[in-house]
């Protein structure tokens, strides 16, 4: 029976080609889709998963609080947050932290040509190994890390620096100034694990060796920077544990210390989607994108769904006589039934095949566009095998179910008899309808949605941000340097001067686009109780005019004033947190800074020092004091003529840093990747919301096709009496557009409400216009009367004596 | 076999009952060849689909051997229907999508026939009606006297006790549709209880037994000459 079934079902598959086609392209596009989409949902949610029994891991992230506000939170916190929590909870069985080391070259001791520079390297303690499951290559994870200088690599490190050679008990060399004793190898982490590194050194290290003088590595309540991780006994109650720790600090340290820095436990398997603070591992992923991306793919496959299912009832009275027939010679329903089940599954089944297979083949193409490195393994992934089974039989359902039990439950008597019962015929209407609209509205909302999501993407990146960062060419510091570096950089900066490409040219410990790399609690000078904090980044005094930032009151930073080593700007933003009325009165006041007294000397507007997709916070711009060197040289070309330039540069820079390759970038790019995550968003967005919208319109196009054709007869009757082509594409098309007029209704409410929901996450975001909607209701509008004008007017073109005689 | 007492059919329009069958008795026995005659629109398909159990008469009892079908569930019907009836239409109604072997095995399938079974039943129908040739073409490559044959082969290949054939003749050239009726006679001979309508007076000689409807009545209820010349031979 099942050979059977499925031999009819093929049958009809061939029999209606046009209908098949569409329905067949729909699913692949929808399937490729969804399998596209989990492969990316997929990477996200199994974010961290390498790890065995992280449920009760949790990070320890610190917040900086003033006035019951914090104003600062650190994913990598305080140095006392873990030692404190464990030493006076019982409940934390473990815990490790960890502290990124500088950039830096590494060499190989025995063979010095052999250098390296990581981009990630951790001072770790040795519990690092009991709290997560970094598989092991070589070595011992015991002791690897227990003595100082002792220092672990990635399997591709190894590769990078000794080749085939052993590594394990060869020394490397860091910045000519330490060396460190290989003790293991470490299998490369996947990609996605929010913990990457290159390289592990060992804590005790940092703690005992390079921090003997004083022993806040484990007490400083106010040294931020390190990566705390707890591992508590399981069934731990974590937000009780979490609300206990300020009477810890408090009996630990002093009242003003647990008010002002506050600990909270994040479980370990949020962090990727769900933490986005100061001195992240890597720029968090967005747990908001990933379920609107997930959506929206999912979406295309519904979409095909429901052109099969309209399709499906729409032909339905083509079907309806051989049900008829087949009742009539000793069908029972059931049989029925399963008939129409088999011919929903054969269709589902040819289309996921092709549909893995296109996805394999589109899968490079796919990693590239977003721009991560997924392991798309189609066939390989057990998971992935599941949704592929799934997307099956939720589809056949989906598909059969309707068309199934709709058309089984004719009866033959009233089929046979070719008696027009109109309502028992139509009964697929509504839900057919009801499904268009569906359609319309998830066609009108994605337009919308691209249209909205574009806007606010150009809008983020024209805004005003305060600084002007075109035709600025940024060169980082030297990462090997000794004690001839201030003078060094002095000269470098003096030949940079002297270019004549060179407008302004200036130094920095930041720029824009970069973190600022400090904070600072300041407070007023002789008024330490009040601390307040900040933001902060030294600068030379030709900062602000290099990057043009707007005086309010005061003066900028000057040369003529000794480079103004006891000095600084505030923002305007910092004046407002010292509680100071107006700019003007900011001026001359001393602060407290780490120690120094630094002179208020003038008041700068607020800027955008990172992307305007984040707010603006309190600054301190300060001069260069003893204690600091620059990590950014500036130079404001006065040309776009950049090729001779960069030869000249790069010359001057082997003159005086020859062990360093130079390392550049130009600023107005280098801030724009600040948005490659809403680029990207906004890319894949777009491109499934094309496929959603391509799909629904095949559906319409061959809805249309169908009534066009039942239809033939009345066309050509009416051409007899005189109607007009127009007129008749009117009656063809006019039911359709009632019903994107429906679905435009319901659309806009929706749309704007999680469009709204989605602008939310901006600091600055516009506001949603009226127009957004109209635009996309048009093109919602123009794209259904193109794909129905093409039937329609076919249709009405037809010679009436043809369409007569057929029937 | 079949008993019918007052059936009574309408259709509810807004406003009245239209009357399609009143008050309609009558009796078959097994192994008869009935002819429904009549005007257009009299009641005469209605009645055979309520015989056949397609459709429900709205009054009266129906008695199908021991079986009150009045008072029987749907699904009780449809095995009735699928365990002792066969059905010729005047429009054939074959599968378009299936061929001329597989259109016949089909009501086999809905019975479970086992495979080889089918095969030797199909093989000896094909030979019967001298299809054999035919059986891997689609419908719409045969003529229409060739679609009826095979709409009846489907029909008897289940061996039904009743054939029911609706016009079964109404869209065939004379010569053509005296090969279908001929095969009826044939198989009417074997043991076949038939009821056909047909609107042709030769038809009906070839049956022995005539019913005349008219406007939902029986008008006329007779035996055919043929039917008495038997009998006096007999
Ligand atoms: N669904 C229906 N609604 C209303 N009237 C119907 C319906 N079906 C059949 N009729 C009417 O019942 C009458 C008998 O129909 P039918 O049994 O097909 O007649 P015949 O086969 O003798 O030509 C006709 O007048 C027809 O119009
Ligand atoms: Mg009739």
């Amino acid at each position: 029976m099942l050979k059977n079934n499925i031999k009819i079902a093929w049958r009809h598959i061939l029999k209606n080609k046009f209908i098949s086609a569409i329905n067949f392209t729909g699913l692949v596009v929808g399937m490729v889709a969804v399998l596209f989409i989990w492969q990316y949902v997929a990477y996200e949610k199994n974010y961290d998963k390498i790890h065995e029994n992280t449920d009760d891991v949790y990070r320890v992230s610190t917040d900086r609080v003033k006035d019951g506000v914090a104003f600062m939170k650190f994913a990598a916190g305080a140095a006392c947050a873990a030692p404190v929590i464990a030493k006076n909870f019982p409940e934390v069985e473990n815990y490790v932290k960890l502290v990124k080391s500088g950039d830096a070259i590494y060499k190989r001791k025995d063979k010095n040509e052999v250098t390296y520079q990581p981009e990630k390297v951790y001072f770790v303690m040795p519990s690092l190994f009991d709290i997560f499951s970094f598989p092991l290559a070589k070595g011992n994870t015991a002791t690897c890390l227990s003595e100082p200088f002792s220092a672990v690599i990635t399997e591709s490190v190894a590769k990078k620096m000794f080749g085939d050679e052993d590594p394990i008990g060869k020394t490397l060399n860091r910045n000519n100034d330490s060396d460190y004793k290989i003790t293991a190898i470490i299998k490369d982490a996947p990609q996605n694990s929010h913990i990457k590194f290159d390289i592990l050194l060992s804590y005790i290290t940092y703690s005992d060796v390079f921090n003997s003088d004083n022993n806040n590595t484990e007490t400083g309540p106010y040294w931020d920077g390190f990566l705390s991780y707890l591992k508590l006994k399981s069934q731990t109650d974590w937000k009780d544990l979490e609300s206990r720790i300020p009477a810890v600090m408090e009996r630990t340290y002093d009242k003003e210390t647990s008010e002002s820095v506050v600990f909270h436990l994040q479980p370990f398997n949020d962090i990727h989607l769900n933490s986005n603070l100061l001195f992240e591992t890597e720029p968090p992923g967005d747990g908001n994108a990933v379920n609107f991306l997930f959506l929206i793919g999912s979406l295309v496959l519904i979409i095909a769904w429901f052109n099969y299912v309209n399709l499906s009832t729409a032909r339905s009275e083509l079907r309806a006589k051989e049900v008829g027939v087949r009742k009539v010679i000793g069908s029972d329903r059931s049989s029925l039934i399963r008939q129409f089940m088999v011919e929903a599954a054969l269709m589902n089944i040819i289309a996921i095949l092709t549909a893995l297979l296109l996805a394999q083949v589109l899968a490079p193409w796919f990693v590239n566009l977003i721009d991560k490195d997924i392991p798309m393994s189609i066939f390989s992934n057990l998971g992935l095998l599941s949704v592929v089974l799934a997307v099956f039989l939720l589809g056949t359902l989906l598909t059969g179910l309707y068309p199934a039990f709709l058309l089984s439950s004719f009866k033959p008597i009233h089929v046979l008899k070719g008696s027009s019962n109109q309502s028992k015929k139509n009964r697929g209407n509504w839900m057919r309808k009801g499904l268009v609209v569906f359609q319309f509205i998830a066609s009108v909302g994605l337009i919308a949605s691209t249209i909205i999501i574009y806007t606010q993407l150009d809008f983020m990146k024209d805004k005003k941000i305060g600084l002007d960062i075109e035709q600025t060419l940024v060169i980082k510091r030297p990462i090997v340097t000794d004690s001839t570096f201030t003078a060094k950089a002095k000269t470098f900066r003096k030949q940079l001067e002297k270019l004549s490409v060179a407008k302004n040219v200036t130094n920095s410990t930041s720029v824009p686009g970069q973190p600022f790399g400090m904070t600072v609690g300041a407070s007023k000078w002789g008024n330490d109780e009040e601390n307040f904090g900040f933001h902060a980044m030294c600068a030379d005094f030709n900062y602000a005019d290099t990057y043009d930032i707007e005086l309010v009151a005061g003066r900028k930073l000057s040369k003529e004033m000794g480079n103004d080593q006891n000095s600084c700007i505030l923002n305007e933003l910092a004046v407002d947190v010292f509680q100071i009325e107006t700019p003007e009165e900011a001026l001359g006041l001393e602060i407290n800074f780490w120690g120094d007294k630094l002179k208020v000397v003038g008041v700068v507007k607020n800027f955008h020092h990172e992307a305007p997709k984040s707010i603006m916070e309190p600054m301190i711009l300060r001069g260069f004091g003893e204690r600091f060197s620059p990590d950014y040289f500036s130079v404001k070309l006065n040309t776009k003529e950049i090729g001779q330039t960069m030869a000249s540069v790069e010359s001057i820079w082997k003159s005086l840093f020859s062990q360093n390759p130079i390392d550049y970038f130009f600023l107005d790019d280098h801030y724009d990747q600040q948005y490659n995550s809403e680029t990207l968003f906004g890319k894949i967005f777009s491109l499934f919301s094309g496929l959603a919208i391509l799909v629904s319109c095949l559906g319409l196009f061959a809805l249309i096709a169908f009534v066009a054709e039942r239809k033939k007869k009345e066309i050509g009757i009416r051409k007899v009496l005189g109607a007009s082509i127009p007129s008749i594409v009117t009656m063809l098309s006019k039911d359709f557009i009632k019903l994107i007029f429906i679905a435009l209704l319901i659309a806009i409410p929706l749309c704007w409400y999680l469009m709204n929901n989605w602008l939310d996450g901006f600091a600055e975001r516009i506001d949603i216009q009226w127009w957004y909607f109209a635009l996309a209701g048009l093109i919602a509008i123009s794209i259904a009367i193109l794909t129905m004008s093409y039937q329609s007017v076919k249709a009405a073109l037809l010679n009436p004596v043809e369409s007569l005689k057929t029937e | 076999m079949i008993k019918l007492t007052n059936i009574e059919r309408f259709h509810k329009n807004a406003a009245q009952k239209n009357w399609v069958l009143k008050d309609v008795s009558l009796e078959i026995e097994q192994g008869e060849f009935v002819t429904i005659m009549g005007p257009s629109g009299a009641g005469k398909s209605t009645l055979l689909n309520i015989i056949g159990m397609l459709d429900d008469q709205d009054n009266g009892e129906y008695h199908f051997f021991d079986e009150e079908v009045h008072k029987l569930k749907e699904r009780k019907r449809h095995e009735l229907h699928k365990h002792y009836m066969g059905f010729v239409f005047q429009a054939y109604y074959l599968i378009d999508e299936l061929t001329v072997y597989e259109n016949i095995e089909t009501p086999l399938l809905y019975r479970k026939v086992p495979k080889a079974e089918r095969q030797s039943k199909i093989a000896e129908v094909l030979d019967k009606f001298n299809m054999v040739a035919k059986r891997d073409l689609f419908p719409s490559q045969l003529s229409g006297g060739q679609q009826q044959l095979v709409g009846v082969a489907r029909a008897i290949i289940a061996n039904p006790k009743l054939l029911l054939a609706d016009e079964p003749t109404g869209n065939l050239h004379s010569s053509q549709g005296e090969i279908i009726m001929d095969l009826f006679k044939k198989l009417h001979s074997e043991g076949m209880t038939i009821i056909q309508v047909t609107h042709n007076e030769k038809y009906a000689e070839y049956g022995s037994r005539v019913i005349e409807l008219q406007d939902g009545f029986i008008k006329e209820d007779r035996i055919t000459r043929q039917e008495i010349s038997e009998n006096i031979i007999s």
